[in-house]
């Protein structure tokens, strides 16, 4: 038997399900708060935002706050389908 | 292949992650003045008319600009929809409007309801509010 169709294994590894669920219901989101809400160092995080950038699933956007430049993080028009489609294959697989 | 329990164990995973953001960069403070507004509400209504409606249109106001100003310092950034799940939103509100509309109910048969309700009402809202943000803290 195979995975349904909609299942994504770049977004099932444990970590970057966490991050894509964390982004999905928002705009976007700072990366030092996902550090602290993911319980992850900055470098473990950095690693599977690269991830997650290089299939084009995830965007970053540097802006200056407070005189510091923060990094913000949100998932793209095709992070979201492939997030979506992900979620809708785990339910299927649980219903069976 | 990914097994049943597997799935199962990461949709658990996905609707802990999304509570989490939903509370997530809130102090402490926002949720006591935003039961100190909800809860200025029914006393507003002890006001004659014309205050009262002023009352209620500040006090409206000051939620919308305190809400905005904390979304622009906890690191979230919200879409219209909201991130705060519904379940907790109406567990935190729901009992509260209800109190609310009862003591407005009251009014003229108790005039002191409004007062009673507001106290009912704060310590409603600051309680379950915070009791779900340490519960809600973290996504692990």
């Amino acid at each position: 038997m195979t995975d349904p169709a909609g299942f994504d294994p770049v977004i099932h590894a444990p970590v970057r399900l966490r991050l894509c669920a964390a982004l999905e219901p928002v705009r976007e989101v700072e990366f030092g708060t996902l550090v602290e809400l993911l319980g992850l160092s900055k470098s473990a995080l950095s690693k599977h935002v690269s991830v997650l950038t290089d299939v084009g699933y995830v965007t970053q956007r540097r802006a200056v706050r407070d005189t510091r430049q923060r990094v913000w993080l949100s998932l793209t028009g095709t992070g979201r389908d492939a997030y979506q489609g992900h979620v809708t294959a785990l339910r299927e697989i649980v219903g069976g | 292949m990914e097994t049943q329990q597997g799935a199962a164990e990461a949709l658990a995973s996905i609707a802990r992650t999304r509570a989490a953001i939903g509370w997530s960069g809130y102090p402490a403070w926002y949720w006591l003045v935003m039961a100190g507004v909800l809860a200025m509400l029914p006393v507003s209504a002890m006001l004659p008319s014309w205050r009262d409606a002023a009352a209620s249109l500040v006090l409206a106001v000051t939620g919308v600009v305190l809400a905005v100003a904390t979304t622009k310092m906890r690191g979230v950034k919200e879409n219209r929809r909201g991130s705060l799940p519904i379940r907790d939103g109406l567990l935190v509100v729901g009992p509260a409007l209800a109190a609310i509309c009862a003591g407005a109910a009251t009014r003229n048969l108790w005039p002191w309801s409004p007062l009673v309700v507001a106290v009912l009402v704060f310590a409603w809202v600051a309680t379950t509010a915070l009791v779900l943000r340490r519960r809600r803290a973290t996504a692990r």
